[in-house]
């Protein structure tokens, strides 16, 4: 006809949220009946699925074009570039956002924690599997194109146990003269750069030895500085060089180096700054670059 | 007969309704007319009805609104005064006027500071900061206040408690409250322009009285008129206040602003009837003066005119919340709810799985952040609004952007014009010659098809169609469709005009052989044409003439029309049946109880489809009374209403659950246009007071106009529906980040300030450009939306845009993610459980897969990179998702790439990408990184992935109408 609304066709809708949770009238529950349900979720289950395949076809795909020895992209201009920057041990996995070394010299449980972290560190240098004693100047130059015959230089921790940073002594957190592990971050295909022999940095000129890698700690701020004492490196010329280039390898040792903290002061925080030298290490506080910040605490005193 | 050549003189409303003449009618022989006498007897038994109603109204609206304010009742009562009973002497006295010589200068003046200016006071505005913190405060905004909020304080305590505060907290939080204040800036300043269109009116032209004082006559302005004035009023102008006339000559005045009815009622001196709105000697403020002349004494001035009282009964009421806005406030508490619930639930996750307070409150900022569509109710402001000036430019001026749409759901209209609704488009669908009816084809892609083998008659049909008949083709329009084609004439001419071009063709060259010597153009009177030409052989003339069956309506078949009226029920019932509100074979209770012989009690009125109800029976009914007549009568017809009737009218329509369009242009229809979803007002002829009540104005006073605001308002609700789809879709992929982030313990694959460049940013253009859409089908045959039930966004959109192609879109993020994270060295099984390292400032040696060790700065940038990977790949996504929200229904291929808008819209998402990945600085600001080449493309399998699923699952609901997938995700 001309005008008006057609007669609207009986659409059954629930009515309020009572009915829309269990309809009786028309056996639905959250406004579905049992089979459209199923089938909404037989829907879903199979979109899904496919979607999934679809994805892990596509990763797949991508993850068979990458090199298993280097990333597709690494070293200059890439995002993780060429400069290293600097790790400490021991770190705590149970505080991670802390870099504080607390103990109390009264109480041996307080320095435990941190024994343990190093003792782990340093267990996989027991493995000596795969790799190669380097003497003289045998180094890791040719292990690139060694391929998969590569045998890594092995990395020895008698140097430690010498200088009285030894596991049997509890790296010195017991007499209050703490070890700190430092190591240099492993980038592919890095080795360091000899500095000219007369442009060798004030701080490690009295041991800056080529072809190895100087490392300097010092109090982060003047009052720091002040209350940081006697510093010794062990070994004293640094992380040796003749580790590099680090290669992805199995039972790769990585080179590092301690720093032994002679005589700090008792309850007293020291903000701890290091640095590592070598000529293509640039240093940047903000981005940690060749550098690592710690603090470290030692306590004496009855609990 | 006149010149013939003169301009048609027909009105515009009147144009309307030939507009809408049946074209299987028209017949050059055949002359129809409207039965004159139709109109006449009503005069009399006008004034005879008008006594009693408005007291007993009285009555009734105290009792229907015993709680109401007491100044709106008061409105509502019946208009007492003595002014014009009392003599004329006494009146002039209670002034201390003069019948001759006027008020003096000192007493007018008085008076002014007495009463204040002669001028309705316009209603009450809500102050503008009160609309400003409305825009800052409402919708999504209070979210994004409680997410800066939390940042702040993340910020604070990060700050008090950390050694190296980071300033992103802070940077978010301050870039969250700038999209806030920006976007409520954005919606106050786009208000404030369309209500600054309506100021316009205010200041219109100044209306000038000619005024006695001191025996001395002179122009004043209308408003600084008082009471006990003496003014001249002539033939043709608005009665400046209500006055009573002292001495008329031949002087009428039309009341139709007042009571809708447009009879002209002289008026004199003489004190005729108690009732002061039957009585002849007085005329009423803005109403017209249609002849003679008359000098006359103001009795009452601006606000406590008849007419002010009125407009004030309308500036009282509330009108309800436009459908639109129902809408969005569904759509935000759906989006609230879900952003509410997800984020409270991570929060507890977060809590329970040992994250720090403050991680869990930054977790709960980036799904609070992510869930909410920041740029969604700029995109819906600004489609309105590209509605609104499309609609502007066809003479529909919308003073409320979301009234926009409110014509498009609308399923029921009150008018009381007979001309509502036509359609300016018309296209010749019957012929009906020797008593056959033949149809014609009306695709508008129909082959140009040219028959030569016509009968006789049809051929004389044709000769009529092309030579009586002042429409023309516009020119250089040759390799258009014909259908398509633009004309100069109007409607009904332009559709004859193509259907002879498409069955004979030559129509120009046709008309040049045949010579026109002599034309009568249509007029309202005559209600014919007729044209002279000469014979093709040159030897004597034939004339052709074609007439108007008057009907209407039929244009707009799915929408109730109702016709509400101040005119008698005999007139308004032979009006409605000859416009086709009434259709053919309908019938009244009475006319049943006249053809059974059965008295109009024993008639069950259900019997009957159509209802002509009287107002004074509207005013005996009870409210249940009148739900079931609008129920149970399809052809409905309400004569001599009052403006307090046509409220009710529209009150009860509303609690059926319809939306009611009201058109009128009287000051009487205002408290119906402001009740009403949308009240239309007539742009020239319209009062300023139904201007203010109304929603929107027909510039032109063109009807025809509804049909186009109908259409727009259609599209534009479904192209938001799209708009919301595509936006919407880009939500999962900047959840499914957090997500992942706190359960499956990966670096952050997506950032919170990405997540608004992309919100606000990249997909801001091609949302809006989803308006400029064109229509899928012909949304004119669809009935009205079902407010309750079909709403703007529903389970079926959330279920495509959220779990589906939100879906796919998200493994394109992951995916980017992933091939990023490995290209550097970590493998997508060595992320998981590394956010904690990750994420430490302690750490500057975290392993990667090849056993290289990565500075917590060198993560960052990694991290950051990522971030800007899986931007990339959104946009790259939303590419198809953009494409293929252009269609609900239709294939790509049917709706094809003509939206130059949406496809500059890809261009500028990309572009901007491009921009946010490789402008130097950003990297700080944004923490966008600069990518790869290669590392655009990851996205791009999944990107077709999108188009051939959507596509697929279109053609399934094509194919299958009602089927499972249509039932599931036809949104």
């Amino acid at each position: 006809m001309a005008n008006g609304r057609a007669k609207k066709e009986e659409v059954d809708y629930d009515h309020g949220w009572k009915e829309f949770l269990y309809n009786k009238r028309r056996g639905t529950c959250l406004g579905r009946t049992s089979k459209s349900w199923f089938q909404i979720t037989v829907f879903y289950i199979i979109f899904y699925a496919l979607l999934a395949a679809f994805w892990v076809g596509c990763l797949a795909i991508f993850l068979g074009t990458l090199d298993d020895k280097v990333p597709r992209f690494y070293g200059k201009g890439t995002i993780i570039g060429i400069n290293p920057g600097v790790g400490y041990q021991p770190w705590l996995k149970e505080n991670p956002d802390s870099t504080l070394i607390k103990f109390n010299l009264k109480n041996p449980e307080s320095w435990k924690p941190y024994v343990d972290q190093l003792d782990g560190y340093l267990s996989k240098y027991k493995n000596t599997n795969g790799t190669r004693e380097c003497v003289g100047d045998d180094n890791n130059s040719n292990l690139l194109a060694d391929g998969s015959a590569a045998r890594p230089c092995r990395f020895s921790l008698a140097d430690f146990d010498k200088a009285g940073c030894s596991a049997a002594k509890q790296y010195g957190f017991k007499e209050g003269k703490p070890c700190v592990v430092l190591s240099l971050n492993r980038l592919i295909g890095w080795s360091p750069v000899d500095f000219a022999p007369n442009s060798v940095p004030e701080q490690v000129r009295d041991r800056y030895k080529n072809g190895s890698i100087a490392l300097h700690c010092d109090g982060t701020t003047n009052v720091d500085k002040e209350h940081i004492g006697k510093t010794t490196y062990v070994p004293k010329e640094g992380i040796s060089g003749k580790f590099y280039p680090y290669i992805f390898v199995d039972n790769y040792h990585q080179p590092i180096a301690m720093v032994r903290f002679e005589t700090l002061p008792r309850n007293k925080l020291v903000l701890v700054e290091c640095r590592a030298y070598a000529l293509n290490i640039e240093h940047d506080i903000t981005s940690r670059l060749g550098l690592v910040h710690f603090e470290l605490f030692v306590q004496d005193k009855k609990e | 007969m006149g010149n013939p050549y003169e301009p048609s003189a027909r009105t515009d409303s009147y144009r309307v309704a030939t507009m809408n003449e049946e074209n299987e009618k028209i017949n050059g022989q055949k002359l129809e007319t409207l039965p004159e006498s139709d109109e006449k007897p009503l005069i009399d038994e006008k004034n005879k009805d008008k006594e009693k109603p408005k007291k007993k109204e009285k009555k009734k609206d105290e009792k229907a609104k015993p709680e109401g304010k007491p100044d709106l009742d008061d409105l509502k009562k019946e208009v007492d005064m003595d002014v014009h009973t009392v003599p004329l002497d006494t009146l002039l006295d209670r002034y201390q006027g003069d019948s001759e010589k006027g008020l003096t200068e000192v007493k007018a003046k008085e008076y002014y500071t007495r009463d204040g200016p002669n001028a309705l006071t316009p209603p009450k505005e809500t102050p503008e900061w009160v609309k400003f913190c409305k825009n800052l405060f409402g919708g999504f905004a209070m979210l994004l206040w409680i997410g800066a909020l939390l940042c702040f304080i993340a910020y604070t305590v990060d700050y008090l408690s950390m050694e190296y505060p980071s300033n992103d907290n802070l940077y978010l939080g301050i870039v969250l409250a700038g999209v806030v204040i920006i976007t409520g800036v954005f919606q106050y300043y786009q208000e404030s322009k369309s209500s600054k269109i309506m100021d316009s009116f205010k200041n219109m032209v100044p209306q000038y009285a000619m005024v006695i004082r001191d025996g001395v006559k002179r122009q004043v302005r209308a408003d600084e008129l008082v009471q006990g004035d003496l003014v001249e009023i002539k033939g043709g102008d608005r009665i400046p206040a209500d006055v009573r006339v002292i001495h008329a000559q031949g002087f009428k005045v039309d009341n139709s602003s007042l009571t809708g009815e447009s009879e002209p009622l002289s008026r004199s001196a003489e004190c005729t009837n108690d009732n002061p709105l039957e009585t002849k000697n007085l005329a009423f403020f803005s109403t017209n003066a249609v002849e003679g002349t008359a000098k006359a004494v103001v009795v009452n001035t601006g606000d406590r005119t008849v007419m002010g009282r009125i407009a004030h009964l309308a500036s009282g009421l509330q009108s309800g919340k436009t459908p639109i806005a129902r809408e969005i406030e569904h759509f935000i508490h759906i989006i609230t709810g879900v952003a509410v619930f997800l984020g409270v639930t991570f929060f507890i996750i977060a809590f329970c799985l040992g994250y720090h307070w403050l991680n869990a409150v930054v977790f709960l900022i980036g799904i609070i952040v992510a869930n909410v569509p920041e740029g969604l109710i700029a995109t819906v402001t600004v489609c309105l609004t590209l509605t609104a000036k499309r609609m502007a430019s066809k003479n529909c001026l919308v003073k409320n952007l979301e009234a926009v749409e409110t014509l498009g759901s609308t399923s029921t209209i009150c008018s009381d014009k007979t001309g509502t609704l036509t359609q300016n488009r018309m296209t010749v669908a019957h012929m009906w010659f020797d008593n056959k009816i033949v149809e014609m084809d009306t695709t508008e892609t129909q082959a140009d098809v040219v028959q030569k083998d016509h009968p006789a008659s049809q051929r004389a049909l044709f000769t009529i169609a092309a030579l009586c008949n002042r429409a023309e083709f516009k020119s250089a329009q040759e390799d258009v469709p014909i259908l398509k084609r633009e004309c100069t004439g109007d409607a009904s001419e332009s559709a004859l005009l193509k259907c002879v071009e498409m069955q004979i063709g030559e129509v120009q060259e046709w008309r040049k052989r045949s010579n026109k010597v002599a034309e009568i153009p249509f007029n309202s009177t005559n209600k014919y044409q007729v044209s002279i030409h000469e014979n093709e052989n040159g030897e004597g003339y034939f004339i052709v003439m074609k007439g108007a069956p008057e009907r209407i309506v039929e244009r707009c078949k799915t929408i109730l029309v109702v016709m509400v009226t101040g005119d008698h029920p005999i007139t308004a019932q032979a009006i409605a049946k000859s416009v086709g509100i009434i259709s053919e074979g309908s019938e009244t209770v009475e006319d049943i109880a006249l053809r059974k012989g059965v008295p109009i009690a024993s008639v069950n009125p259900r019997e009957a489809r159509a209802a002509v109800i009287h107002g004074t029976d509207l005013r005996e009914m009870t409210t249940e009374q009148l739900d079931d007549i609008l129920v149970s009568h399809e052809e409905i017809v309400f004569a001599r209403t009052s403006p307090q009737q046509k409220l009710m009218i529209v009150e009860g329509f509303q609690r059926q659950g319809q939306i009611v369009a009201v058109t009128g242009d009287g000051v009487n229809d205002s408290p119906a246009l402001k009740k009403a979803d949308i009240g239309v007002a007539m742009g020239i002829a319209g009062s300023d007071v139904s201007k203010q009540a109304a929603d929107m104005i027909l510039l032109d006073d063109n009807f025809a106009s509804i049909v186009v605001g109908v259409e727009e308002g259609r599209l534009i609700f479904d192209n938001l529906k799209k708009s919301i789809a595509y936006t919407l879709t880009s939500n999962i992929p900047e959840i499914s980040p957090f997500l992942s982030f706190i359960l499956l313990d990966i670096p952050l694959p997506l950032g919170t300030v990405t997540i608004l460049c992309i919100d606000l940013g990249t997909d801001l253009w091609p949302a809006i450009s989803l308006a400029y859409e064109e229509a899928e089908s012909d949304i004119m045959k669809r009935r009205p939306r079902d407010p309750k039930h079909d709403k703007l966004v529903n389970e079926r959109l959330i279920s495509l845009a959220y779990g589906q192609i939100g879906m796919i879109q998200a493994s394109a993020g992951f995916f980017s993610y992933m091939v990023i994270m490995a290209d550097n060295g970590f493998y997508p099984w060595d992320l998981l459980g590394l956010r904690a390292k990750w994420d430490s400032r302690a750490i500057n040696n975290v392993v990667d897969s090849y056993g290289q060790e990565w500075t917590y700065a060198n993560r960052k940038v990694l991290e950051y990179t990522c971030h800007t990977a899986f931007f990339v790949s959104i946009v790259v996504v939303q590419w198809a998702d953009l494409i293929i929200s252009k269609t609900r229904r239709n294939s790509l291929i049917q709706q094809g790439m003509g939206n130059w808008t949406l496809n500059f819209g890809l261009v500028f998402e990309t572009a901007l990408a491009w921009f946010m990945c490789y402008c130097p600085g950003l990297d700080n600001g944004l923490r966008m990184y600069s990518l790869r080449w290669q590392w655009w493309f990851p996205a791009l399998p999944f990107s077709l992935l999108i188009f051939i699923y959507d596509e697929s699952r279109r053609s399934l609901i094509r194919k299958y109408p009602g089927g499972w997938v249509e039932r599931e995700t036809y949104y």
